[in-house]
């Protein structure tokens, strides 16, 4: 073999490792869910502080914690309330539509299971849930609110929320990696996760939603790390 | 030479003559905007028919003019072929661009980003011609061995598409996803007992197939 044709081999060989790096992000990843993930571990994504209207009419910045006061945590009345006044929390985040009946009823228990933990460990100064719908034209706040009735959601724990525009709508799902396709039998299929997201607003890590005591700790870690 | 072989010969020259219009229809027919949206809205069409016919666009956009032509009947094939005299550097490239796009994350970067698609395609019509200029020159252990692991690969990943507990491409339905796995396992299956079955046609013969026999005559056009 000549020194040319070995060089083309070698040259052949690189391209090869470099065309399945490029693919697998370094050979670490097969997945995009498994790449979003390791990106966001690796480099914490600043969340766009577009507007949403939550499941009790308020409008507010997607990830403020306008619920953070003591005086209004817990309370179910919560129109005009002041934009919070102790340290906003960690928030875990999906995303949903409440007439999904596949996925979603999966992370509604998901989510039902981390706000019992939640209160149960007395965490809920540190760590809030969001539950944001991608379904503008339906979810209105009155149908969040239903739906925030049907799971039980603790408003002292869990918001529920929609994005006031649908361009606001789409910078959220592209800063989470978060994609919509039609299932083909009229609803929506889209990669779900739990989100974490630091009180400065910032996502910090992607978990499978089968293991939301990650998400939690994560919560916690991202809270304490915060501290003034 | 009876007239029987000479009226094989002529059609083996129409359909060469053809060969390579036919993959410049292919590609540009496979890259129409409406096309390759309605081949990539669904995995198993992504993967079974739009990938597949693009590596054969690719074979084909550089198959001979003439069928009697020993291998290569372009200058710059030749050179090629010079610098790759066993057609291990470019079965190993071609097998890994087909490779690449089985990743499911390469899948969806092509569905959801225009140059990771544009790249794709042309990949693609590089393995296609990759392949069919090595795979003439390759001997038949690197033949063995190049096809022996792409099929058993591919077949892997159809099997691991059939029975993955979870979605793999962000862009595509699961059960899109268990009809992908079903397809590529067919897929390389029929491959690989194609090239078993015209092992064993050759009858023994090293770079055996009907093109070894026609080149008995010269050459006309290169």
């Amino acid at each position: 073999m000549s020194w040319r044709n070995a060089t083309v081999l070698v040259l052949s060989l690189a391209a090869s490792l470099l065309l399945l790096s490029w693919a697998t992000d370094g050979f670490a990843v097969l997945t995009t869910d498994a790449a979003r993930a390791r990106d966001v571990r690796e480099e914490p994504r600043a969340v766009p502080r577009v507007l949403v209207r939550d499941h009790a009419g308020v409008t507010h910045a997607v990830l403020d914690d306008v619920y953070s006061t003591p005086e209004t945590r817990g309370t179910r009345d919560r129109a005009n309330v002041p934009v919070n006044a102790l340290r906003p929390r960690a928030v875990i985040v999906d995303f949903i539509y409440t007439r999904c009946i596949t996925l979603c009823s999966v992370l509604g228990g998901t989510y039902q299971r981390l706000q019992r933990e939640i209160l149960t460990r007395g965490v809920q100064d540190k760590v809030r849930l969001l539950t944001l719908s991608f379904d503008l034209e339906y979810d209105d706040p009155a149908k969040l609110a239903t739906h925030a009735r049907v799971m039980r959601a603790d408003p002292a724990v869990w918001t529920l929320a929609t994005p006031l525009h649908a361009a606001d709508r789409d910078a959220l799902l592209e800063t989470f990696g978060v994609q919509v396709i039609a299932d083909g039998v009229g609803g929506w299929l889209h990669n779900a996760a739990l989100h974490v997201a630091s009180p400065d607003g910032r996502l910090v890590r992607i978990v499978d939603i089968g293991a939301p005591e990650q998400a939690l700790a994560a919560a916690l870690q991202s809270w304490e790390a915060n501290t003034p | 030479m009876s007239s029987f072989a000479r009226a094989v010969i002529a059609r083996a020259h129409a359909v060469h003559s053809l060969a390579r219009p036919a993959g410049a229809v292919l590609a540009v027919a496979l890259v129409l905007p409406p096309v390759a949206a309605a081949l990539e809205a669904r995995m198993s069409l992504h993967m079974l028919v739009q990938i597949p016919l693009l590596t054969v666009a690719g074979a084909l956009l550089i198959a001979n003019r003439h069928p009697t032509a020993p291998a290569f009947d372009t200058q710059w094939a030749r050179a090629l072929c010079g610098l790759d005299p066993s057609g291990a550097a470019g079965l190993l490239l071609a097998a890994t661009i087909v490779t690449t796009w089985m990743i499911p994350r390469a899948l969806d970067l092509a569905t959801t980003q225009r140059n990771v698609d544009v790249f794709k395609v042309a990949s693609l019509l590089l393995a296609g011609a990759l392949i069919r200029r090595s795979w003439r020159v390759a001997s038949s252990i690197t033949r063995a061995f190049v096809l022996g692991n792409m099929t058993w690969m591919a077949a892997v990943v159809g099997l691991l598409l059939r029975d993955a507990p979870v979605r793999l491409c962000a862009s595509y339905l699961e059960s899109d996803q268990v009809h992908a796995g079903t397809g590529l396992l067919l897929l390389a299956t029929g491959v690989g007992v194609r090239w078993f079955a015209s092992l064993l046609g050759a009858n023994g013969q090293e770079h055996a197939g009907p093109r070894t026999a026609l080149s008995a005559v010269p050459p006309t056009d290169s």
